[in-house]
């Protein structure tokens, strides 16, 4: 399997801070990572060095042999936690110009998934409520056909009832079957399904790093119960 | 191309903003025309002139939020995620700050000069040669500062986009960061174009006559046939220049570009949300 994403001793600092603190990994084709972890662990910090929004103090990010930058931006998808769609723009104008920019747009899946998500092409964003934009942002990152997508707490606004159809959709018909995806979360129980491997980030550093099944296995129990006991 | 893409974007989010203005000059005109005759001669004119300086400020203070706008409600997430370069992105913001402010002054501008000349119009001392005259003189200027008012905004809103990107390189002190930046470049563009305006060679010094410009000579002729005064206008036919240094200009230009490309640099490679 090719890696799509090659991460070798990645540091960042905030001040005196270690955000991430040494962190190796490697994604391959197709997989899945469960990036879990407390708030304030790494986990948003990891996603913006890999997206291209905040730069390493120290290491090295390869996607797809490329460093970040407006050619490796053209391949990664990300979902950031913030609400980052022109507030001022429609639905519909907002799918406009953000596809405009990305030749792996797929128009025909952001209108399937306009519809899953029930959301009005004509509303304004800035008129969304939380869990509506929350799932539009959902709709603008699962439409690309990218090599790399990054969700960052992509369940946080969405409405427990909602979750399932989410995840569902996600994992199955909206995903693309060669992209790698990093799904960083707390949320881990809604989600645990879709993971093949999960890395635990605690104070910017990996605490445990394997496959889901195999550590399900070993320990015997859920995803959620093995971070349960390593943030205990 | 992805500079036309963002330039859309930028014009989409303020035309509705930008008509608005538009119309509203376009009433403000068609109003102090109206009174020309009624209130106090020169005063319409003057609102207008008063206008002018009043874009130009707005101008200068705009530039700033062009960039900052993307901060405030975390849409920089959106811009720099995208895959477009740095100088794409400073472009279409600088393109559209020089169109929307480019076509208010000047437009207010050539406003101006319409209700100046309606007021010259219903002065009885100014006869069909010397209106004739004022006119061509007005549009003459009126022309020769059609460039050099897009210059000033260029080179107002790269300072001002530059800085601003400066600023953001930092998480703490953003605006002390950006306003040393700002008086910085600005300071050492200045002392620069100084320097070099006392070696620069008598060439790269063009000159052009107030005569020609403002048309004193039609003027001067035209006063004097309707025997309204004796006057002679020769010393500024003759003796009046408008220079600029050539090299000065380059200094100017140099560095401005300069900045623009320093600052798309910090924006692909060094700003973070």
């Amino acid at each position: 399997m090719d890696s799509i994403l090659e991460l070798e001793g990645l540091k960042k600092r905030y001040g005196s801070i270690w955000a991430l603190d040494g962190i190796d990994l490697k994604v391959g084709e197709g997989e899945v990572l469960g990036l879990l972890g407390p708030n304030g662990s790494g986990k948003t910090t990891m996603l913006k060095l890999i997206a291209g929004l905040a730069r390493p103090t120290d290491g090295r990010i390869l996607i797809n042999g490329q460093k970040p930058g407006p050619v490796s931006k053209a391949h990664t998808a990300i979902l950031p936690d913030v609400d980052h769609i022109y507030r001022w723009m429609t639905v519909r104008q907002a799918i406009d110009y953000v596809s405009s920019f990305y030749e792996d747009f797929d128009h025909d899946k952001a209108r399937r998934l306009i519809e899953l998500m029930n959301i009005e092409t004509d509303m304004k964003v800035g008129h969304l409520s939380r869990g509506m934009s929350e799932r539009f942002k959902l709709v603008l990152t699962m439409s690309r056909n990218a090599e790399l997508i990054l969700l960052d707490e992509p369940l946080g606004g969405i409405d427990p009832t909602s979750r399932d159809k989410i995840v569902y959709a996600i994992a199955t018909e909206y995903r693309w079957e060669h992209s790698a995806m990093i799904i960083a979360t707390h949320l881990v129980r809604d989600i645990e399904s879709l993971f093949d491997k999960v890395i635990f980030l605690k104070s910017g550093q990996i605490a445990l790093y394997g496959s889901a099944d195999e550590l399900r296995e070993k320990y015997n129990e859920s995803v959620e119960d093995i971070f349960k006991e390593v943030f205990a | 191309m992805n500079f036309i893409k963002l330039y859309k974007k930028e014009f989409i989010k303020d035309c509705k903003s930008f008509a608005v203005t538009l119309i509203i000059m376009t009433a403000m005109m068609l109003f102090l025309y109206s009174r020309i005759g009624y209130w106090t001669p020169g005063i319409p004119t003057f609102i207008l002139a008063v206008t002018i300086f009043g874009f130009s400020i707005a101008a200068f203070i705009s530039g700033f939020d062009y960039m900052g706008d993307e901060w405030e409600h975390n849409n920089h997430y959106l811009m720099l995620s995208l895959p477009v370069r740095g100088r794409d992105i400073l472009g279409a913001k600088l393109a559209w700050f020089i169109t929307e402010f480019g076509t208010y002054i000047l437009l207010l501008g050539a406003y101006t000069i319409v209700v100046l000349l309606g007021e010259a119009r219903e002065i009885d001392m100014i006869n069909n040669a010397l209106y004739s005259a004022i006119t061509v003189a007005a549009w003459r200027t009126y022309g020769i500062m059609v460039l050099p008012v897009l210059y000033v905004l260029a080179t107002t809103g790269v300072l001002a986009l530059s800085s601003y990107t400066v600023g953001s390189t930092v998480k703490r002190f953003k605006f002390w960061v950006g306003a040393v930046s700002f008086i910085g470049s600005a300071g050492v563009f200045f002392y620069l174009s100084n320097k070099v305006m006392e070696i620069s060679s008598a060439w790269m010094h063009v000159e052009m006559s107030l005569g020609n410009i403002l048309a004193w000579q039609q003027i001067e002729s035209a006063l004097n046939s309707a025997n309204v005064a004796n006057i002679n206008l020769a010393s500024f036919v003759n003796n009046v220049v408008i220079g600029i240094d050539m090299l000065a200009l380059l200094i100017w230009t140099a560095g401005f570009v300069g900045l623009f490309f320093i600052a798309s640099w910090l924006l692909e490679n060094v700003v973070e949300v």
